[in-house]
């Protein structure tokens, strides 16, 4: 009949053993869970008792495995997931796992991988209660009963053993209390003041860009806008108009006849060589204007973008035997009027004008005489090309 | 001193007890609640009690003040252990882990309050050579406790230091269909505890070491040495 001091050894070695099983890679070992990505099938601090997969029969669907990740030191860094699937590939088994309190399975991993498959689970609670249970037994008993058996009341409990109670007391407290909270993960949410509404009007005729923004009534202008063009290049703007009321602003702005004229250099060089439709041709335009409005709490930086076209100049008879050049451009355009008398075979008027920006000029041309037909031709270079339009007179 | 006699009742034990032999029994069980110490021996009780009760004072003094504080609108007010302060645009701000270290800081106030409660008896009466039993006991117990707050002091200084307060946003950009809206950003740094807990940053580990090796020093010599140093009544020294 084996003492009990003999049995106590040999199921304190077994466990050693057991759980020694993961770092000596035994075909059965103790593991003690950790993490909650699979609960509530296994909570922290369970344990849980794994057998090699060709011990435990096949790996089945629903089964809980347990595999060690392969760069973990002392294959410390393991996962024990529930297998949601098994796939076949090309004679390897692959292994689908996945937490079940997790959305998204784990990659899948070779079979061989599989390290254990759980077979038992011992619940926290009765670890903890088999824990005090087997810790208080003996410690009473190497610290109350010995010490009583041998030294009688002289000498009723060890020395030095209140004080390790104590200490066991305050740190399962400490355990029971912050071992059991965790961080709370929930984000923290700074309320930051946004923009709701914004609108934009470009009026290309006046030059006029109206901005109206809404925004959070907490944030405060505190200094008029800065804008300017920054494509395709930089140019100053002029503030023509700002006022603001609580949660809006309203920005008037005007863009200088010089930024135009740039543009439509700009536009000329480029479209030199190409060909352009024919006319009245049209061609789209851009500026981009940067603002940077300065309020009590941050800098709100907007770009917007203004966009038109080119139109060529348009050449129309009027009712009363007069030409209409319309030019519905933001900047001047020269243009060469002639009119040819077909019946005297010559060139009877011509004239230089300037066509202001949006605005229709007209002129007026000589009555032709009956049989004559007269051609009105306006010339003029659009985008870096000698164009013409025109218009017959018949008499 | 007990004076016995007559065989028939002992007077001065507090009680009225029918037999010498269990007098004897009675004043040998008294003789074991007093320990006589050396001059070395309490210079070194009375030098770890008073690690003990400064680690606690300390621990008590870097959880109850703010550590950090933040200065602008986007975030501003103060952090510390035991609460915070903080206000988003002068709106009170919540941070779900400051909450949680509030609850947890409370081991904190119990450790630091309990290793000072536990090591103040002996620490009064080390200047005595002759020490209650329960005292030293209570003093090892202490140690050990106040070596294991210091040590989490730590580990919440940690969380708090590179977890938390580094979680915590100073500027933030917010982009709009309409632009992108730039914050001002607030500025935070320690306050005078903080930086404290920060020198000592080094040393924590260290103090928590030597608390709990003063305790286990302590029930081992308690355990070892408990025949010579216990304060014999002369009866008992005598028969002894």
């Amino acid at each position: 009949m084996p003492r009990l001091s003999t049995l106590l050894y040999a199921v304190a070695g077994v466990l050693v053993v057991l759980f020694a099983g993961k770092l000596l890679e035994l075909p059965v070992a103790l593991m003690v869970v950790s993490g909650s990505s699979i609960e509530p099938s296994l909570k922290a601090y369970d344990l849980v008792l794994g057998v090699k997969p060709g011990l435990a029969g096949d790996v089945k669907k629903g089964d809980i495995v347990v595999w060690c990740l392969g760069n973990a030191r002392w294959r410390s860094s393991c996962i024990i997931h529930r297998v949601v699937e098994l796939h076949n590939v090309s004679g390897t088994v692959y292994v689908v796992a996945k937490g079940d309190a997790l959305d998204r399975p784990d990659l899948p991993i070779p079979l061989s991988r599989v390290d254990y498959v759980v077979v038992l689970r011992i619940p926290r609670l009765y670890v903890l209660a088999v824990f005090l249970a087997v810790g208080g037994a003996g410690a009473a008993y190497y610290y109350v009963y010995l010490p009583a058996a041998v030294h009688g009341l002289r000498r009723p409990l060890t020395p030095g053993a209140a004080a390790l109670a104590m200490v066991f007391a305050f740190a399962i407290f400490n355990l029971a209390y912050v071992g059991v909270a965790a961080l709370d993960p929930a984000p923290i949410l700074v309320k930051t003041p946004g923009v709701h509404n914004e609108t934009l009007v470009f009026n290309l005729s006046s030059g006029l860009v109206h901005i109206h923004l809404s925004y959070d009534s907490i944030l405060e202008p505190v200094s008029a806008p800065e804008c300017r063009i920054v494509r395709p290049f930089e140019a100053q703007v002029e503030l023509a108009e700002y006022s603001t009321t609580a949660g809006n602003a309203s920005i008037v702005l005007h863009v200088p006849q010089s930024v135009f004229l740039e543009l439509y250099q700009r536009a000329s060089s480029r479209a030199a060589n190409a060909s352009l439709p024919s006319p009245p041709a049209k061609l789209a335009a851009y500026l981009w204007l940067r603002c940077e409005l300065h309020f009590d709490k941050g800098v709100l930086r907007s770009m917007y973008p203004l966009e038109f076209s080119w139109i060529e100049p348009m050449v129309n008879l009027t009712g009363d035997g007069r030409v209409a050049i319309t030019n519905r451009n933001p900047i001047p355009i020269n243009v060469t009027l002639e009119v040819y008398s077909s019946l005297r075979h010559r060139i009877i008027l011509r004239e230089n004008l300037t066509l202001s920006p949006f605005t229709t000029t007209t002129v007026e041309v000589p009555k032709p005489s009956r049989g004559d037909t007269l051609y009105v031709r306006v010339y003029y270079t659009f985008l870096g090309h000698r164009r013409a339009a025109g218009v017959a007179v018949h008499g | 001193m007990a004076r016995l006699g007559g065989g028939e009742s002992t007077e001065g034990l507090g009680r009225r007890v029918p037999h010498v032999e269990e007098a004897y029994r009675l004043a040998a069980l008294q003789a074991t609640r007093y320990y006589r110490l050396g001059r070395l021996a309490r210079l070194g009780l009375a030098g770890a009690s008073l690690g003990a009760l400064a680690s606690s004072v300390l621990i008590l003094w870097v959880a109850i003040h703010p550590l950090y504080r933040f200065w602008g609108l986007l975030v501003s007010g103060e952090v510390g252990l035991l609460g915070y302060s903080l206000k988003n645009y002068g709106e009170p701000l919540r941070v779900p882990p400051l909450d949680s270290i509030k609850r947890l800081s409370f081991m904190l106030l119990l450790g630091s309050t309990l290793s000072a409660a536990l090591v103040l008896p002996v620490l009064a009466s080390s200047l005595r050579g002759r020490i209650h039993r329960v005292f030293l006991e209570a003093a090892a117990a202490g140690y050990a406790v106040a070596g294991l707050t210091v040590a989490l002091l730590i580990s919440f200084l940690r969380v708090l230091y590179f977890d938390v307060i580094p979680s915590i946003p100073l500027g933030k950009t917010v982009d709009t269909p309409y632009g992108t809206l730039t914050l001002y950003r607030s500025n935070g740094w320690y306050t005078d505890t903080g930086l404290l807990s920060l020198q000592l940053w080094n040393y924590l580990p260290l103090i928590a070491a030597l608390l709990i090796a003063a305790s286990g020093v302590l029930i081992y010599y308690l355990a070892k040495y408990y025949e010579e140093i216990l304060d014999m009544p002369p009866i008992l020294a005598h028969n002894s």
